[in-house]
């Protein structure tokens, strides 16, 4: 009886500590090989051969299939440059410099993966698109409350992320001989009370 | 003692299920990347896939135009070929867990056409036969996986034109 109790322990640790951990892992993977840059990060092996069996696992829960190393680097942004989440009901502003590449793109996304939907069918703005400043700056508005120039709309979302892409390019190659690459910064502009 | 024995015991146990269940998670995760294209259409094949809708794959870029391939090598070679429709086109190859082997863009073609002649890095038959000219080898890791072709069309009016020339793209078994 004693043995059979003992068991019974054992297993329900090891189930629940195994398998919970890999639950979370799968939904908030370690950042293994992440480069970050303000609130952007990219995980640098995604899309490689080389990739850990973490960073595998959470694409595989996401049904994402990464952009390869070789066709550019992904990052992502949950929060602001404050490190406040990002929220469709606020207007933020990308803005700064981007590195120099052949093309790249920011858009939005909800969590599961779909482009925010809007009635102006605006989910992102690529290097052809964006209006550049006379220093080559770039200035996205993004948010629910219309506005001039370049904007996307985040219609109904609440929770949301920004996804910058660049492509034909490596990580080397736009960090420009620094540890990380300079990119965009992400301002709140402003958040209904 | 015997309960922190227990307890040591069975978080070794735990820590051995975690790994093992970490490594199935690609093996069984029900709507992964390669479950979701084969729900799209054939196998050797191109099919469109909308970056609009999660439900294809997740996380696309909504600039570009995408085609997904499923491939099966195990009956021999595959002939890809993508017109170079728009200013940026790039072909990754993707195992069955949707780890991407190999990738190329525009800049490898030598004309207008993107050829590539997909093989089995196992499969022993196929090393006899030559690459067809102009035409760059891309060896898989194993038998299964997916292409996907990524063509840049930021712009809604020339959007259908570039549509309609991807459509050309081919998927072939190579014989």
């Amino acid at each position: 009886m004693r043995l059979i109790l003992q068991l019974i322990v054992i297993c329900a640790l090891a189930a629940g500590a195994g398998l919970g951990l890999t639950w979370l892992a799968v939904r908030h993977p370690p950042s293994l090989e992440t480069i970050v840059a303000g609130p952007w990060r990219a995980e640098a092996t995604e899309g490689s051969p080389g990739v850990d069996a973490y960073t595998l696992a959470a694409l595989a829960q996401r049904g994402e299939a990464p952009l390869a190393v070789a066709d550019g680097l992904t990052f992502r942004a949950e929060t602001d440059s404050d490190g406040n989440r990002l929220d469709g009901r606020c207007s933020y502003l990308v803005t700064g410099a981007m590195p120099t590449v052949r093309v790249w793109s920011i858009s939005a996304y909800d969590e599961r993966g779909n482009p925010l939907d809007n009635p102006a069918q605006r989910h992102g703005f690529t290097k052809g698109e964006a209006m550049k400043s006379e220093s080559g700056d770039i200035s996205i508005a993004v948010g629910a409350s219309a506005r001039g120039g370049d904007w996307i709309p985040t219609g109904s979302a609440d929770r949301f992320m920004l996804i910058l892409r660049v492509y034909d390019t490596t990580a080397g190659a736009i960090a420009g001989g620094r540890s990380t690459p300079e990119l965009p910064a992400i301002r709140r502009t402003g958040c209904p009370a | 003692m015997r309960w922190f024995f227990l307890i040591a015991t069975g978080l070794l146990i735990g820590g051995v299920l975690h790994i093992v269940s970490l490594l199935a998670v690609p093996v069984v995760a029900p709507r992964d990347a390669y479950s979701r294209v084969r729900e799209l259409g054939p196998e050797n094949t191109f099919v469109k896939i909308d970056a609009e809708k999660a439900d294809g794959l997740p996380f696309l870029d909504p600039a570009f135009l995408h085609l997904a391939c499923r491939f099966d090598l195990r009956d021999g070679p595959m002939r890809v070929s993508i017109p170079l429709a728009s200013d940026y086109i790039s072909a990754s190859f993707y195992t069955r867990d949707a780890v991407a082997f190999f990738s190329l863009n525009d800049r490898s073609a030598t004309g207008r056409i993107l050829e590539i002649d997909l093989r089995d890095a196992n499969d022993e038959a196929s090393k006899a036969t030559e690459v067809r000219p102009g035409s760059v080898l891309v060896m898989s890791p194993e038998p299964l996986g997916f292409v996907l072709v990524r063509a840049l069309a930021p712009s809604p009016s020339t959007r259908k034109t570039i549509q309609t020339e991807l459509a050309r793209s081919v998927c072939v078994p190579a014989n």
